[in-house]
């Protein structure tokens, strides 16, 4: 694996008050790659995933032991809220804000200070068009998202999340609520968008893993049982619980 | 056993079903190269297998979630069993090439030809053998006997000149070269079988992995 390493894990455990649910877990994830997290419910892989940009912060007993290492920096220790701008999220339900279109995708600039509409105008075109929605929402950018339809929701989010030119892009199951043709399209938006930026994203669907991603990690009981490139974890999975799991020979 | 296990299973009850009948197939040609009455071989029965078997693998490929081993089960079966459909073409092109054959053409003794269907004989055996078991040694030890088929057949070629000299009887010769060359044609696809055996054993064809 002779690639940039963008976030290096290492011996991280997360414990939610007692329960251990992240294992000593260490893991590199490489830049500009697509690596998919795979594992049976609740075997931590959105948990780890709320790792790389402290989410978990926002719950309640939860503590995080080791470290992420983000440009040699341990991501634990510093500002989570810079942290988040350069590490993106998407979520599994599309979270437009109720409000236009345009105020959605430049609210995060306008948090960070940004005032000048033609900047502002400039980087949600950008933004847009990155997310392959402009040509679909050009002449309508002051109507509400939440007018839009699902798919296109999810890709406004995308937008929101590229806006503050993050490295990385979170994804949670982006597509487990959409039908099958908005679920390509965001396929084919993340085959894109890794030309220009990392993206982790956590899913069910193993044929979605072996489309979009290049690593593969998966998951079990809060370990990280196998991690390889997706060709060779699909079809040479080296541990036998990877094998049962991709073989359906349990759930 | 689960639903796809038993497909998987299924499939491959079906492609040994079609690698017995074809061979049978191969080993009544060769034997009524000595023989009067020639045995009909039976190619619709295994152009109807072989269909089943495309017609099933498709199917798991479809509808199941096919990784790891079970893909290279179900792959390695579909290119397979192209082969064998080959081999039963070229079963049913002995038998027609030894009915053009008088029972005193087929006595005239080329030791080469005996030698080249007893290699035939055995590297059949074999390879039902390295399917069965799926062993992957014995496949790449079929593989490299290859080359004593070639040298057989270029043996037998040599032998029918000599024998055209002396006989000039060019009804064996023309009927001996084809029987020669459609045994090294079985041979080959024996090969190819062989190695899709290492791919659905271990992911490698031909020395390289393609899944």
């Amino acid at each position: 694996m002779n690639e940039e390493v963008i976030f290096s894990v290492k011996n991280l455990s997360l414990y939610y008050g007692e329960k251990k649910a992240l294992n000593d877990i260490s893991i590199d994830i490489y830049k500009n790659k697509v690596t998919a997290f795979i594992g049976p419910s609740g075997c931590g892989k959105s948990t780890f995933l709320r790792c790389f940009n402290r989410m978990n912060d926002l719950i309640e007993n939860c503590r995080v032991e080791g470290e992420i290492l983000y440009k040699n920096e341990n991501i634990l220790k510093v500002n989570p809220i810079y942290l988040r701008t350069k590490v993106g999220m998407v979520f599994q339900q599309p979270n437009p804000f109720p409000m236009s279109i345009f105020n959605n995708v430049t609210y995060g600039l306008k948090c960070q200070g940004v005032r000048k509409k033609d900047e502002l105008k400039e980087i949600c075109i950008e933004s847009l068009t990155k997310s392959a929605l402009y040509e679909e929402v050009k002449d309508r950018l002051k109507d509400n998202a939440l007018a839009l339809s699902g798919g296109q929701q999810q890709r406004l989010c995308i937008a929101r999340c590229i806006a503050l030119s993050p490295d990385v892009i979170l994804m949670d199951e982006p597509t487990s609520a959409l039908d099958p043709i908005a679920t390509s399209k965001i396929e084919e938006l993340i085959r894109e968008l890794k030309k220009d930026y990392t993206i982790v994203i956590v899913t069910h669907n193993m044929q979605q893993a072996t489309r979009i991603s290049d690593y593969t990690a998966f998951f079990m009981l809060g370990d990280l049982v196998e991690y390889n490139t997706t060709d060779e974890f699909f079809s040479h999975p080296k541990d036998k619980r990877s094998d049962d799991y991709i073989s359906g020979k349990f759930s | 056993m689960i639903y796809k296990e038993e497909l998987i299973n299924d499939l491959k009850v079906k492609s040994v079903q079609m690698i017995e009948l074809t061979f049978k197939a191969v080993k009544n040609s060769i034997k009524s190269l000595k023989k009067v009455d020639i045995e009909k071989v039976n190619d619709d029965e295994i152009d109807k297998l072989y269909v089943d078997v495309e017609e099933q693998a498709l199917k798991i490929l479809l509808k199941e979630r096919t990784y790891s081993k079970d893909l290279r089960i179900v792959t390695g079966i579909l290119k397979l069993v192209d082969d064998i459909e080959r081999i039963g073409d070229h079963a049913e092109d002995l038998a027609w090439c030894s009915s053009k054959l008088t029972l005193v053409e087929k006595h005239v003794e080329i030791n080469s030809l005996n030698e080249l269907c007893d290699e035939v004989l055995s590297k059949i055996d074999l390879t039902l053998e390295s399917y069965l078991n799926e062993d992957s040694e014995l496949a790449n030890k079929n593989i490299e006997l290859d080359d004593n088929v070639d040298d057989l057949y270029l043996k037998v070629l040599d032998e029918l000149e000599i024998i055209k000299d002396k006989e000039s009887n060019y009804n064996l010769i023309i009927y001996s070269t084809l029987i020669a060359k459609y045994l090294e044609r079985i041979a080959d696809h024996l090969v190819n079988i062989n190695e899709w055996i290492i791919y659905i054993k271990n992911g490698y064809y031909k020395g390289r992995t393609i899944i």
